[in-house]
């Protein structure tokens, strides 16, 4: 089953590369397939290029999609670091 | 005709980048670091895929353990270089990056370095895409990962080592690009300066260096392909500049600025960290001018306790677009951070007259210096301040904000201002975003109208400041840039001094303190007579501290304010010489720059009103 949640980048400098880390990490352990779409684009949560390619600015919103066995604990820790800014601000 | 002679022949030429790092350095181009080798483009054998696969593999685990080396040199974890490195480890560890390269080898059949440059070019493609340009610039890392990769996979690493075994001279480094990575590894290996055609201020690679303290420029447009390995050269970060093949004379002007830091290093340094004041107890505050907040490491270095003036153009000047609120904030929050527990006082845009801004379209005008400048200009285009007056507010949560209104000439144009500041509060308190209520605000006083209302603009801000250059132009009508008249600027004409006293006394019958910013606040044969007015802050380029430190130190309050009255009384700027070259001969000789005295002195010599030679420690230490 494939579950949808919207975000906002809330953070200052955006999903740059740190914050990209820290997302990344976030979901690495779980045995989930996630993508996160912004527009027309879209990239494997487990990348941390592919994240910072989105090029997603403070107050983008992006669509994650995620499916596997541990969809909704994967959701669940996104939307924990979504929430607090990646830890930035 | 060999190379070497070649160049001996040309003729010496300026190139010019983005300040990074201050210094002066002599020497000579080390090496052109950071080059990619040229990719050979190869098509394997029938089945060679799998081992050419490994051999990539093998390359980052090499280049992994490379860096891992280089930052290891840093024990704090915390420190910036080091996160620079790690967030490389992170991009070579990538693994869209890495699998899309075994991907090309596998399905292509071509060999890894052409793979490489292959995946390299799809991610730029993608990169170039993104409007943010804080983070289309982050593809500039990705870009120095892979040419550390290919350096490895050509076995051409190890040319860095290079650099430390050539020849006594000072070692100036320059390239294309260099990595954060590059720059640690060369300064342990004695590069004493670096110049770099791309970069820019927020590069990691500018970060480093600052971070390392190697004077540096960045954004050279044209460097590489017009300096090469064994040119002389002089890196001048304070301008920053590059003079390749200087001449005699700018080669002695590089060595002079050298001693005279040479100099202070040994005699000054000791006076950053005393206290400004007076020998029976007056107190004074001495702060930085400053332009951006990396600044702030040298103000606080020379012993300054607070920025007296901080110019906000620059964010402006750095595109054609103007920054957004967003970016401004990361700016002052940084700034305030930096200074913190100190007060900044940050000066709102003050474009127009001779800094024309592109963002803000400003006509050109028949006469500047009267026209629509500063306040004037920032009230017209409302939009622009609101937006600098919304990021300072939400950043002044971070530290000891005051602002500093430019050009006020009527109370009219400070209530308007304070309108627009209640607007913005209010907007911000709506949104929910915290401010602190305890901003100060103060009155840039430049105008000698602003001079004859002090009294009335006392009662409605926090501070005064006192800018001299301007205040100095408008009262005596003198245009600096015109050399007919220019030798009538004079700052210790008269009526300059009794403009700055009436401010005084205004801002002091007021309640409120009252500082100088302009040049006047760092020359030394002004410095007592602004004292003795009763003068409350002084700001100045951090490397003029010590030197006024030390004279305020050498001097009592009570003869300076002796010296101000009597000063004040008389009828030339040739007779306030004579009385001030005596008192400081007195008084504090040794406080004071020989050049200053015999400055001083020689206007007995010199026909009156002859031009004036200015001894600036500002400008004579770069």
């Amino acid at each position: 089953m494939e579950m949808v949640q919207e975000f906002v980048v809330g953070n200052q400098n955006g999903l740059h590369c740190r914050a990209a880390v820290v997302l990344a990490e976030a979901v690495r352990r779980y045995d989930a397939r996630i993508f996160i779409r912004s527009g027309d684009s879209v990239a494997n949560a487990n990348s941390i290029l592919d994240i910072m390619a989105l090029g997603c600015s403070r107050g983008t919103t992006v669509r994650v999609s995620v499916s596997g066995p541990q969809a909704s604990e994967a959701l669940a820790a996104l939307a924990r670091v979504f929430a607090g800014n990646f830890g930035e601000d | 005709m060999s190379e070497l002679v070649k160049r001996r022949g040309r003729s010496s030429e300026t190139l010019y980048g983005v300040k990074i790092f201050p210094g002066i350095v002599i020497g000579q181009v080390g090496l052109v670091g950071g080059r990619v080798p040229r990719v050979e483009h190869i098509y394997l054998p029938e089945g060679a895929a799998a081992n050419e696969m490994d051999r990539f593999r093998t390359a980052i685990r090499e280049t992994e353990n490379q860096l891992q080396r280089i930052r290891s040199q840093f024990a704090d974890s915390a420190n910036e270089c080091a996160a620079i490195i790690e967030s490389h480890l992170i991009l070579l560890g990538d693994v869209m990056f890495q699998e899309r390269t075994l991907n090309i080898i596998d399905r292509q059949e071509i060999n890894a370095e052409w793979a490489l440059e292959l995946s390299l070019a799809q991610v730029k493609e993608i990169f170039q895409a993104i409007e943010d340009p804080f983070l289309r610039e982050r593809f500039l890392d990705l870009e120095q990962v892979a040419a550390r990769l290919q350096r490895i996979l050509a076995g051409a690493e190890e040319n860095i080592a290079a650099v430390a075994d050539q020849d006594q001279e000072e070692k100036i480094i320059i390239g294309r690009d260099l990595a954060p990575e590059d720059i640690v590894r060369l300064a342990a290996r004695g590069m004493a300066g670096l110049a770099v055609e791309l970069g820019s201020q927020t590069s990691h690679s500018a970060i480093v260096a600052r971070n390392l303290g190697i004077p540096a420029i960045m954004a050279v447009a044209g460097l590489t392909a017009r300096v090469g390995a064994g040119d002389a050269v002089i890196l001048d970060g304070y301008q920053g500049r590059l003079i390749v093949n200087p001449t005699e004379d700018q080669l002695q002007q590089a060595r002079d600025q050298l001693e005279r830091a040479r100099q202070y290093d040994e005699k000054l340094a000791v006076f950053s960290h005393l206290a400004p004041e007076t020998k029976d107890g007056r107190s004074v505050v001495i702060t930085a001018n400053a332009e951006m907040p990396e600044e702030c490491t040298a103000a606080l270095q020379y012993g300054a306790t607070g920025i007296g003036l901080f110019r906000s153009e620059y964010s402006y000047m750095i595109s054609r677009k103007l920054p957004t609120e967003d970016e401004l904030f990361v700016t002052y929050r940084n700034l305030l951070q930096n200074m913190a527990p100190f007060p900044v006082t940050v000066r709102t845009i003050d474009a127009g007259g001779d800094k024309v801004l592109k963002g803000l379209g400003a006509q050109r005008e028949k006469n500047p210096a009267l026209g629509l400048r500063a306040i004037r200009l920032a009230l017209l285009h409302e939009d622009v301040l609101r937006t600098q007056l919304r990021a300072l507010f939400r950043a002044s949560v971070c530290g000891r904000l005051r602002l500093l209104w430019p050009m006020i000439s009527s109370p009219q144009e400070l209530e308007r201002i304070d309108q627009v500041c209640r607007e913005v509060k209010g907007d911000l308190l709506e949104a929910g975003i915290a401010y602190n209520e305890e901003v100060e605000t103060g009155v840039m006083i430049e105008v000698p109208g602003a001079v004859t209302m002090a009294d009335v603009m006392a009662g409605e801000v926090d501070f005064f400041s006192i800018g001299t250059n301007d205040l100095i132009q408008y009262t005596l009508a003198v245009d600096r840039g015109n050399p007919a008249v220019a030798h009538l600027y004079d700052p210790l004409n008269p009526s300059v001094l009794r403009m700055i006293k009436q401010v005084a006394d205004s801002g002091h019958a007021g309640g409120i303190e009252v500082g100088i910013c302009g040049e006047m606040a760092a020359d030394l044969a002004c410095i007592p007579i602004l004292l003795g007015l009763g003068v409350d802050e002084f700001s100045m380029t951090p490397l003029a501290i010590p030197y006024v430190k030390r004279l305020v130190r050498a001097c009592a309050a009570e003869d300076l304010e002796e010296l101000a009255a009597h000063v004040l009384s008389l009828p030339s700027s040739r007779e306030v010489q004579h009385v001030l070259g005596a008192f400081l001969e007195r008084n504090c000789c040794q406080a004071v720059d020989a050049a200053v005295l015999d400055r001083l002195r020689s206007v007995d010599a010199m026909p009156a009103e002859s031009g004036r030679q200015k001894v600036d420690v500002s400008r004579a230490m770069g």
